[in-house]
């Protein structure tokens, strides 16, 4: 289902989308928008205009030498290459007997050492390929490892002490709904487990509150379900309960009270 | 003369498209004349040293000359396009060499931050106005995923804040800075139009 311009403004997907961070999907969906809306082009460009502006508040001068560099550069790769009509025309001058005899053993040393360069060349290529498989390999242990610090993190902090787990208390509709918030008030920290939650649509999300006596709810994390079974979540001093409900992409300012999926008491 | 300075004009931006697809210089000196410092900035937060920035810096130029047929106006503006291409390749360089810890610019900020703060920008932005405008909350993050080229759960987990905050955040951060511009632009074109009428009255008077 396609979104209306309001649910794409109120997504952040635009930002998302002009800084880089959006993943395919959401820049199918803003690219899908852009061509439907109009409208939004105008709204990309001020996100445009103001991340121009805020990379020019914070702007640092490079060394003179940087644009004579680069100009040279790009000066050179449109020179034609050196050891074109120059050298063939002043041979052309010489003997034919003497261009032989100086040709045949020039040849033959040219030949080795085309012969020793390719070995060189070859071997330089296997070696570069080894160390891009090993950079590769060593950037995918580090993530792998940088995954394992992260979970034994959440682990350590859901054991720690003053850590309490709190079920949801599932509305009617979403009976299904499984989930915990780990609570520890002394560190001021939340968890969220996600064991079982109903379906979404393209255009939602789930969201999450903060419920406070006397106050209306508080606007929290907007997830999608998809992400680890379990991550941290906002902490919010003296709530009473946290709320989840299903919203628009995005996230809402006011829960819609007939998505509610369920409760969360914590006190 | 040519210049990219004034609110990402369209039609400067096309001439310089144009040059430089014409392998003409005066397109990329153009275009390294307006972004070099912005790009510059973003770049050196990420990989936290003047030398190794400079230099891709020029890479990403050098990418833009060469890779300029693969630029899609629809896509984006010309400035995004080749700040994309200056973040993407600073990231590449820390990931490659593994010098992540050099990615703490906080010392280095002192001296290229404030020299820009104080002043009105070329484009007539009053920047302490708007700096002032924008809480630490939302600077902070925009800082750590716009200029530092931290992810969005990178930037979470160095600010000690949960994802959804710093999704918030960005999105706030942003609409921040849109409504000031909004407001810069009005009061620009006011002053001028006051200008105007004043100069058109002593005219006529």
């Amino acid at each position: 289902m396609a979104l209306s311009i309001e649910e794409i403004r109120d997504s952040g997907l635009l930002e998302l989308y002009v800084l880089g961070e959006a993943s395919t999907d959401e820049q199918s969906i803003v690219r899908a928008a852009l061509v439907n809306h109009k409208e939004l082009v105008k709204d990309v460009e001020e996100i445009e205009y103001s991340l121009y502006t805020y990379a020019k508040i914070h702007a640092v001068a490079p060394s003179a030498s940087v644009k004579e560099k680069l100009l040279q550069q790009i000066s050179n790769s449109k020179k034609p290459p050196a050891g074109g009509q120059g050298p063939a025309s002043s041979s052309a001058a010489k003997p034919k007997g003497d261009r032989r005899s100086f040709l045949a053993p020039f040849i033959i040393s040219l030949l080795a050492g085309l012969g020793v360069l390719g070995y060189f060349l070859n071997q330089s290529s296997n070696q570069r390929h080894t160390i891009e498989d090993l950079t590769q390999d060593s950037v995918a242990c580090d993530s792998i490892q940088q995954i394992q610090r992260e979970k034994d993190a959440i682990f350590a902090a859901i054991s720690s002490p003053g850590s309490k787990v709190f079920p949801v208390n599932a509305t009617e509709n979403f009976t299904d709904t499984d989930l915990y918030i780990h609570s520890n008030a002394q560190t001021r920290r939340n968890y969220i487990q996600l064991l079982g939650l109903p379906a979404l649509a393209e255009n939602q999300s789930y969201q999450l509150w903060s419920l406070r006596d006397g106050e209306d709810p508080m606007p929290l994390d907007v997830f999608q379900g998809d992400e680890e079974p379990i991550f941290e979540v906002e902490y919010v001093d003296n709530t009473n309960a946290y709320a989840i409900t299903i919203e628009v992409l995005g996230g809402v300012e006011s829960p819609t009270m007939e998505r509610l999926i369920g409760v969360i008491p914590v006190s | 003369m040519l210049t990219l300075e004034s609110n990402n004009s369209a039609i400067e931006t096309i001439k310089i498209i144009e040059l430089i697809k014409n392998r003409d210089e005066i397109g990329l000196s153009t275009l390294y004349d307006a972004y070099s410092g912005a790009l510059l900035g973003i770049i050196i937060r990420i990989v936290g040293d003047k030398g190794i920035a400079e230099d891709i810096l020029q890479k990403t130029m050098l990418k833009v000359w060469t890779k300029i047929d693969s630029y899609d106006s629809n896509k984006s503006t010309l400035y995004t396009w080749v700040s994309t291409i200056a973040r993407h390749s600073a990231i590449d360089q820390v990931r490659l060499v593994g010098f992540d810890n050099l990615r703490k610019t906080d010392s280095l900020n002192v001296n290229v931050y404030d020299v820009n703060t104080t002043q009105l920008s070329s484009d007539g932005i009053d920047v302490e106005r708007l700096m002032s405008k924008l809480d630490t909350k939302y600077k902070d993050v925009l800082d750590a995923v716009y200029l530092q080229g931290y992810s969005q759960s990178e930037a979470a987990k160095k600010l000690d804040i949960p994802l959804g905050t710093v999704k918030t955040r960005v999105k706030g951060a942003i609409s921040i800075l849109r409504q000031e511009l909004v407001t810069e632009k009005k009061l620009f074109f006011g002053i001028l139009l006051f200008i105007l009428i004043l100069i058109y009255s002593q005219i006529w008077l």
